[in-house]
């Protein structure tokens, strides 16, 4: 073996018995073998660690790749779920927007014609009818609304009554053409009739009309159903999109 | 140890940068688990990690190598945790340093004596300053322990003399160059 492998070896720690034996008598017998070995150790050196200084540079690049593309590999993930989310929206069944029905439909107080025992005697038709109508009984409040209606020029607050005993017992069609014969803006009710009117179109699965009819309705400036009549045309206006 | 291991220690061994960037990214998470279940600041690791290959891959290199027993797993680890005592042995943080010395594994490490670190640096950019050819030259002879007959083969050199006298120059230049360093 040369100096110089015996050298690089003893640098590395990979010397065998032989072999330190060997570069002892060389270190003994040359003068200048010390030097050699010490001009040998200082370029291996250089060598090493300008090797040691190129590596890291090469480990930080795959960093700064393995950086980039992991972002690109979670924008990829966004992405997907972005499509996946676009294509739900439109696959997905929307909201059923008669729910919205069930959601906003409440019973409107008899404000009209409160009963109490001794009222009933005079127009006593009617005032059965508002019984019937305050104390739940839809079925017999449309039969007697019905009547009475049929047999005087009722006023229309009660042919509002008889289309909201209507739509209670689910008779929207017969409703909403009371509805529509009573929509008028002089009238006292006129944003009641409005809003169950716009609920029947949405029942009826008419978003669009009743999207208008609520739009008329908040800016006539109603204050009956304010926060409703915002809230549920928010929801259909997304709804549309 | 599987054969596709063997193959890429093989690789390792022939200074393939490739077979680097496979070991870098197939162990990283490994690596990283280990030190951080054992409350190394995540904010040390990745400089930690980054020597431990560099070390791994230069004793490939350097020394050719075999792993027998262990895996490039465990022997990656290993070396992180060398690197670790030695590290927060110098900042004095006894806590870490309980938490890794836990494991018995021992690693032999090449720590050539190169000298103080500013001394290292120096050489280092001498290396880096040298020509392509002289640094794939002065590297296959000091570096990875190729004789001048197998230079020539590896390389387009004419003959042994061609290598011999190259070597000569580039020497040279080096000496000359870490002799600026040195006053």
């Amino acid at each position: 073996m040369d100096r110089e492998a015996l050298f690089r070896k003893k640098i590395l720690g990979q010397l065998t018995p032989a072999e330190e034996s060997s570069l002892s008598a060389l270190f003994q017998g040359d003068p200048d073998a010390q030097e050699e070995f010490q001009e040998f150790q200082a370029v291996m050196a250089a060598v090493i660690e300008g090797e040691k200084a190129e590596l890291k540079e090469f480990l930080n690049r795959i960093e700064k790749e393995e950086r980039k593309v992991i972002p690109m590999r979670w924008m990829s993930v966004a992405a997907g779920l972005v499509l996946l989310i676009g294509l739900s929206y439109i696959f997905w069944p929307k909201p059923n927007t008669s729910d919205l029905y069930g959601t906003y439909f409440d019973t409107y107080p008899n404000v009209y014609l409160p009963i109490t025992r001794n009222q009933i005697g005079e127009d006593s038709l009617l005032s059965v009818a508002f019984f019937q109508y305050e104390s739940g009984q839809f079925e017999k409040s449309s039969q007697s609304f019905l009547l009475y209606t049929e047999s005087t020029d009722a006023k229309d607050e009660v042919n509002f009554y008889h289309a909201m005993s209507l739509m209670q017992i689910g008779s929207l069609a017969q409703a909403k053409d009371i509805l529509d014969s009573i929509d008028n803006p002089d009238f006292d009710y006129a944003d009641e009739v409005s809003w169950y009117r716009s609920l029947i179109l949405l029942k009826n699965e008419q978003e669009e009309e009743a999207i208008s009819a609520l739009i008329e309705l908040k800016n006539r400036g109603s204050s009956f159903k304010k926060e409703e009549i915002e809230a549920l045309l928010e929801k259909l206006v997304a709804n549309r999109n | 140890m599987g054969s596709k291991e063997q193959r890429l220690q093989e690789r390792l061994r022939k200074d393939d940068k490739q077979a680097l960037k496979e070991v870098y990214l197939t162990y990283k998470e490994d690596f990283w688990a280990f030190f951080v279940s054992r409350n190394i600041p995540e904010v040390d690791l990745e400089d930690i990690y980054h020597e431990a290959v560099v070390a791994m891959y230069q004793n490939f290199v350097l020394k050719q190598l075999i792993l027998e027993k262990a895996s490039l797993k465990s022997y990656l680890i290993a070396i992180g945790k060398n690197k670790v005592l030695t590290k927060y042995k110098e900042e004095k943080r006894i806590t870490f340093m309980e938490s890794v010395s836990d494991v018995s594994e021992e690693v032999e490490e090449i720590e050539v004596d190169l000298g103080p670190e500013e001394q290292k640096l120096q050489l280092a950019q001498a290396y880096q300053q040298m020509g392509d050819k002289c640094r794939e030259l002065l590297k296959l002879f000091y570096y990875r322990g190729f004789s001048i007959k197998e230079i020539v083969v590896e390389t387009g050199y004419k003959d042994e003399n061609t290598v011999k006298s190259y070597k000569s120059r580039c020497l040279k230049k080096l000496k000359e160059t870490i002799r600026m360093y040195h006053g």
